[in-house]
């Protein structure tokens, strides 16, 4: 057989509806592609197909037994029908089967509200459960690793954990032990689910076997809301999908993008969601002796323009790569046109130990943004030891830092109290903050509408929570407040207007808008989409 | 003329009442109670006062699944979760506060309970108190609450559907 002779599309009929797909697609992603879900549980594709859950049984013409949809690959002139009585009974029995040992221990199970096993005893069990016999007790809570809890009683042996610790992660840490009803997920003696993308396998498994210790009793999912984001954990900039309610960020989940992260992120990334909600500046504040006391955001502003006003020509300015770009454009753009500095210095966090799926060294998610914005704008970037050299020379009076994350390692970064006056728009009361003067609260990457640049040069779009617990405002509307109080024209409409500006002044962002890109995100003008190997198992 | 005999037939209407009312009060079938030297007792199924029910050895049925916070219409409930130390339990509450002042008595909370952990069968009403915050019940003077009818039978407890 030659590969040249094989056709370059299959056409078969998936409920009544034409389908063309590449030949070797399974019936599955073929039904997908024409709008067909087929329930499943062990299925997931970015791993190797098990079709152990039996959940996607299909009728195929002109084959005497049921089809595993996730498993049987589509064949030229195929006919394959998913609603039928014979299919109903089968998907009805797996469901009953599933849950003949089940708990259904909802009540105190976090997997409610977003548990495979409820959603498909709606749609497609509909009857009481027959078995009248004593269930089979397991181990319940059982914590499995540092950030994982197991409960072999809700498992449904799926596999999807093991073989997303052996092919993704490459550390086969779980296996299915026992046999019968008897059998269970387990890592082996003595060892612990300790690897460090483990909590990739709760947000997998289909059920609430997989818990993370970290999440449990936090929250019910039914109150949670989404907003897409990006993980600022690193420079690769994973999407995420961030949960929060009531302005309190829940947790991350992955969001699946084949340019970036397919549907993977590492712990560290994933718990570090915790930095929105943690040791945040709620008002604005000045220095007092040794005390930073709450402030007026007007107050703040006013004091922030006439400082700047006075020591004008004496001003060193300071951005973390953890803000957006919309941040540091009008940051940039304020130094240029109203203070008249044309240098900047990179704060931010200090590197981390990277690995080789996803965390990268640079634990900033915007550096490649702020430089290419930097560079477009004629402005010379320096590093965060120019700053603490700048401090220590008095070679400003005044410090204007906006983001007040600074390398935990390197303890000059006290010798910035050396500046006259240090102005800090800072999210969190940590880092510059501890050594500002004048503080005015910013709003964190998922209280704003902007956008962030990968390492890669990929732009990508966050979204706001919607609802705020502070009074944290974007840095290009703290900034255009101080302006105005330094009788200086700088405004904007709106984060899609900063953005608008950003385009046409940075061609790295040529032609962008808000609107058009797209949720996988856009690659900058002249950035070379590196060539990527899919974190997923090849089929 | 025709308007001063009309008003005199209508006062001669409301003073017959009124002494029909006063001199023969069981015929004219007046449901006013002499409260509080009378008071009237209550139908088992008045929804009082909100109680948390208890297992046999005190501590609340109540597995914070957040049903009833979920169901409130008047956003009332406020729980928060922590891990039991019975591990068969696994979850329980560490806070549960009603806002009586909020609540609007509608009874959606002991429907949707899947533990039968609250129920408004205490028979009274909310005391009078000074302060809003008197209003807010925690979670143990809920459970000091007494039902007014019989106990329900000792469940097997948890989450678990046995």
């Amino acid at each position: 057989m030659t590969t040249a002779a094989a056709p370059k599309e299959v056409t078969l009929t998936i409920d009544e509806r034409p389908a063309k797909v590449p030949p070797g697609t399974t019936i599955l992603e073929a039904a997908k592609t024409v709008g067909v879900r087929i329930p499943h549980f062990c299925y997931h594709k970015c791993l190797s197909i098990a079709a152990n859950c039996r959940m996607c049984l299909v009728e195929v013409e002109k084959s005497p037994k049921l089809v595993p949809a996730c498993h049987g690959r589509v064949a030229e002139g195929m006919v394959v029908r998913t609603t039928t009585p014979k299919v109903k009974k089968a998907q009805q029995a797996v469901m009953e089967f599933l849950f003949i040992n089940h708990p259904v221990d909802c009540p105190i199970c976090d997997q409610a509200g977003e548990c495979k096993l409820q959603d498909y005893f709606m749609e497609f069990q509909k009857q009481l459960s027959r078995f009248k016999e004593e269930k089979v007790e397991k181990a319940k809570a059982q914590p499995i690793g540092p950030y994982i809890v197991y409960d072999a009683e809700r498992c449904i042996l799926c596999t999807r954990c093991v073989r997303f610790m052996a092919e993704i992660a490459k550390d086969p840490q779980l296996a299915p032990v026992g046999r019968g009803d008897r059998s269970c997920i387990s890592t082996a003696p003595g060892r612990k689910l300790d690897h460090p993308y483990s909590l990739n396998t709760v947000d997998i498994c289909p059920v609430g076997a997989l818990t993370s210790r970290e999440f449990r009793f936090k929250m019910r999912t039914w109150f949670l809301s989404n907003a897409d984001s990006i993980c600022t954990g690193c420079s690769r900039g994973c999407s995420v999908v961030l949960q929060h309610h009531q302005g309190t960020a829940h947790r991350y989940l992955a969001r699946e993008n084949p340019l970036v992260n397919d549907s993977w992120l590492c712990d560290d990334g994933r718990l570090g969601y915790r930095r929105i909600n943690d040791h945040r500046l709620k008002d604005a504040a000045e220095r007092k002796g040794n005390e930073m006391l709450t402030l007026a955001y007007d107050e703040a502003v006013k004091q922030a323009g006439q400082t700047l006003l006075e020591d004008r020509g004496s001003i060193g300015v300071a951005i973390s790569p953890q803000v957006t770009c919309e941040d540091a454009f009008a940051l940039m753009r304020f130094c240029a046109d109203i203070l008249g500095v044309r240098e900047i210095h990179l704060t931010g966090r200090a590197d981390w130990a990277p690995d080789n799926l996803l965390k990268r060294a640079d634990a900033n998610p915007n550096r490649r943004g702020i430089s290419e914005i930097a560079a477009a704008l004629g402005m010379k970037v320096f590093d965060v030891h120019a700053l603490i050299k700048a401090a220590q020379n008095g070679a400003f009076e005044t410090l204007l830092a906006v983001g007040a994350d600074v390398p935990d390692d390197i303890p000059e970064i006290l010798d910035l109290k050396k500046f006259e006056t240090v102005i800090v728009l800072a999210e969190r009361t940590r880092g510059i903050f501890e050594v500002g003067d004048l503080a005015i609260p910013l709003a964190v990457h998922a209280e704003q509408d902007g956008t962030m640049v990968n390492a890669e040069g990929l732009v990508q779009r966050v979204r706001p929570m919607g609802r705020q617990k502070n009074r944290a405002v974007p840095a290009w509307k703290a900034l255009s407040d101080v302006a105005g109080r330094m009788e200086r024209e700088f405004r904007f409409a709106g984060p899609d207007a900063v953005f608008a500006a950003l385009a046409e002044a940075v061609p790295f962002f040529g032609g962008m808008s808000h609107a058009s890109i797209p949720a996988h995100g856009a690659w900058g003008a002249g950035a070379a989409p590196p060539e990527r190997k899919p974190l997923c198992t090849p089929r | 003329m025709k308007y001063y005999i009309d008003t005199l037939k209508g006062v001669m209407v409301t003073t017959r009442h009124l002494v029909k009312n006063v001199l023969r009060r069981e015929k004219a079938g007046v449901v006013t109670v002499e409260y509080p030297e009378k008071k009237l007792t209550y139908r088992p199924n008045f929804r009082g006062l909100h109680r948390l029910t208890r297992r046999p050895d005190g501590t609340p049925k109540c597995v914070a699944c957040f049903m009833c916070e979920t169901v409130c219409p008047a956003y009332c409930i406020h729980i928060e979760a922590e891990e039991s130390p019975d591990g068969r339990i696994e979850k329980r509450p560490k806070v549960f506060v009603i806002d009586e002042l909020r609540c609007v008595v509608c009874g959606l909370c002991v429907e949707a309970c899947p533990e039968d952990a609250i129920r408004m069968d205490t028979a009274v009403h909310p005391p009078p108190a000074t302060g809003r915050d008197e209003f807010l019940y925690e979670r143990d003077v809920l459970m000091s609450h007494k039902g007014a009818g019989p106990e329900p039978p000792a469940a097997s407890g948890g989450g678990r559907r046995r």
